[in-house]
């Protein structure tokens, strides 16, 4: 119902208007009003606009309501996967509590069957997994058991600390249970379960692989999707009290590396495998004595045609690709100790990418080549007429290969 | 004064024949038949002596009859616009009686006006007496606060919007206009005697001292509630809306 209101004052656009509640208020002329009338107010002010602020918090709360449900999902702090052949990731929260379990492999989904994990603490939830890998036979007894586990912190949660705590609980479960088994409890870099996740496997097992391959060892990714972590450890002769000592900064140079450099190794790889076929030999009879014997004297004479290249970030290429050319990247790393961190990264590089076989960057890698081809073809052509098979200097490999790469384009 | 409907209620049960009620109404009003009818006149009456008081009564009780809400004018204001009308006619006869003889001629007039009465031609000059008067006393109103230094602008800035807090103020400017001692202090010093307000009404300082130019305003239309009728009876009273 609309307010009566006696009119008090008239004034040009406005008049004061005592109203029956006892409000004094402007109103705007609507007519020809005079003091002492009586008018019915325009009932907007207190009803539509009540209304309307009501009705824009209420959009506002579900808007926002449905927004935290957004912003409230992915809040996931870490993830902690437990491999023992069943692979099981579970996401917590900021709290360390299970958020979502996510099994990994058909054992994961026989483990996890039965079990209700979702809100509980990473504590807990670690017992009754180990529990139930008791019960369902994938901890025996007697028999070599390995539990891994993988803590990845995907914000600002606290790894070590999950880290602690899981090991502690995997621990106790198999105290009480009285079973002896390997117990490794990895750090690993968020980067590593992006790329567990793209092989299909756990962010542990990816780590397992990324050490076989580091150590050489020709594997894929499947060779470690379904074994048991036994088993793998077994067939790859991998320590994982080993892998879980290595520091987290070494696991992130390799995944630079592993980003950064693989294409340039494919590539490689393949021009390598072509020019041995035509003429092996000067090639195989170089290699050995390049790396093993004589490394100092090969970088420090082609050093000035080297930093040429390192001027347009090459430089690591150059060095990379006449170490790619040894084949055998152990002896190629005594060189690379002399030369400091980079000469080892670039050769763990090259034993990752090497195998991973990826077409991006390839341009790029040319341009490279290019560059060192230009600083080297003078003296490594020059060298590589009479160097053939003989013991010499590392810089015929390179001008064979110099002109191998030519070949190639 | 009696509350507006209050005075509905018992001007309601009067004319569904309540004769008590009626008795009492017209003692309850009888101040007011004589301040409106020496108001007038322009002289002290005395109700032993001069014929105006009870035409004024006569005038009262027709106007209990014939009061009706929907017109929008309330009962006192209704009241007191009937005895005027009939205190004009007095008076007008009273004139023509002394000027000249003729009653016959008068006699037919006075019935034709108290028939002009019952048309529209009343109700329309019922609407205009009415409306008149409001303007008057709005003007009246006006100056009073302003005497106080208080314009209606003050009175927009200053009332509550919300009606709680609209409600408390009207209480407190009850307990005020109710007082005697405190009013007075009012009109004198042109302030609010805050404390002893706070200490009556039971209210919070501040609330007295943020509401208290509208304090005043509202507590000078009770304590005035005949002079300023219209407006005393158009607020509601507070607690009563819910």
């Amino acid at each position: 119902m609309r307010e009566k209101g006696i009119v008090l004052e008239v004034n040009k656009k406005y008049c004061t208007v005592l109203t029956s509640g006892g409000d004094f208020r402007k109103v705007r002329m609507s007519g020809n009003y005079r003091a002492g009338q009586k008018i019915l107010l325009p009932d907007n002010r207190p009803g539509l606009y009540r209304y309307a602020l009501a009705a824009a918090c209420l959009a506002f709360f579900i808007v926002t309501g449905g927004l935290w449900k957004f912003w409230t999902l992915p809040a996931v702090a870490a993830y902690v996967c437990l491999d023992i052949n069943p692979s099981v990731e579970m996401a917590l929260d900021s709290d360390r509590i299970v958020r979502s379990v996510n099994p990994l492999n058909d054992d994961g989904k026989n483990l996890v069957d039965g079990l209700d994990l979702k809100g509980k603490d990473v504590r807990e939830a670690v017992e009754d997994l180990v529990g139930a890998a008791l019960d369902k036979k994938y901890i025996q007894p007697g028999e070599e058991n390995v539990v891994m586990s993988s803590v990845v912190s995907a914000g600002e949660a606290d790894a070590p600390v999950i880290e602690a705590i899981v090991r502690e609980s995997i621990d106790n479960s198999l105290q009480r249970k009285n079973i002896q088994a390997e117990v490794a409890v990895l750090d690993a870099l968020p980067e590593f379960r992006e790329e567990a996740g793209k092989a299909g496997m756990s962010t542990g097992r990816y780590m397992l692989y990324l050490n076989a391959r580091e150590r050489g060892a020709d594997v894929s990714p499947g060779d470690f999707k379904n074994k048991s972590i036994r088993v793998i450890e077994k067939e790859q002769r991998i320590r994982i009290s080993e892998i879980e000592k290595s520091p987290p900064g070494h696991w992130k140079e390799k995944i630079q590396e592993q980003q950064g450099q693989p294409p340039g190794a494919v590539k490689n790889r393949g021009e390598y495998g072509e020019s041995k076929k035509p003429g092996s030999s000067p090639g195989r009879g170089a290699k050995k004595p390049v790396g093993g014997v004589k490394p100092g004297g090969n970088d420090q004479s082609s050093l000035p045609d080297r930093d040429k290249g390192k001027d347009n970030n090459s430089g690591g290429y150059n060095d990379w690709e006449s170490g790619g050319d040894s084949q055998d990247s152990r002896d190629k790393s005594g060189s690379g100790s002399q030369k400091g961190n980079s000469g080892d990264k670039q050769d763990n590089g090259k034993n990752i990418s090497g195998e991973k076989k990826s077409g991006q960057g390839d341009k790029v890698t040319e341009e490279d080549r290019g560059g060192s081809d230009k600083g080297q073809s003078p003296s490594g052509s020059a060298v590589s007429g009479g160097n053939d098979g003989t013991n010499g200097e590392g810089s015929p490999d390179k001008g064979n290969s110099g002109k191998d790469k030519l070949k190639d384009k | 004064m009696l509350p507006e409907d209050i005075l509905n209620q018992i001007l309601a049960s009067i004319r569904n024949g309540d004769c008590q009620a009626r008795e009492d109404l017209i003692a309850e009003f009888r101040p007011f038949i004589a301040r409106a009818a020496s108001k007038f006149c322009g002289r002290g009456l005395d109700w032993n002596k001069d014929d105006e008081l009870s035409i004024g009564l006569i005038a009262f009780n027709e106007a209990i009859d014939r009061f009706d809400e929907q017109r929008g004018v309330p009962f006192p204001a209704f009241a007191r616009l009937l005895i005027k009308s009939r205190l004009m006619d007095y008076v007008r006869k009273q004139s023509r009686h002394t000027a000249a003889s003729g009653g016959s001629l008068d006699d037919t007039e006075g019935r034709d006006l108290s028939s002009l009465e019952l048309s529209r031609a009343w109700d329309v000059y019922i609407d205009q007496e009415s409306a008149r008067e409001r303007e008057e006393e709005i003007a009246e109103y006006k100056k009073v606060i302003g005497q106080l230094g208080i314009t209606f602008d003050d009175l927009v800035r200053c009332s509550p919007k919300h009606r709680d807090a609209r409600a408390t103020l009207l209480r407190v400017a009850r307990v005020l206009a109710g007082d005697e001692l405190l009013f007075a202090q009012l009109m004198s010093t042109g302030k609010v005697p805050v404390l002893a307000l706070t200490r009556k009404a039971e209210v919070n300082i501040k609330i007295i001292e943020r509401g208290r130019k509208y304090i005043i305003a509202t507590s000078i239309i009770w304590r005035y509630c005949e002079e300023f009728l219209y407006l005393c009876s158009f607020i509601r009273l507070p607690g009563k809306e819910s």
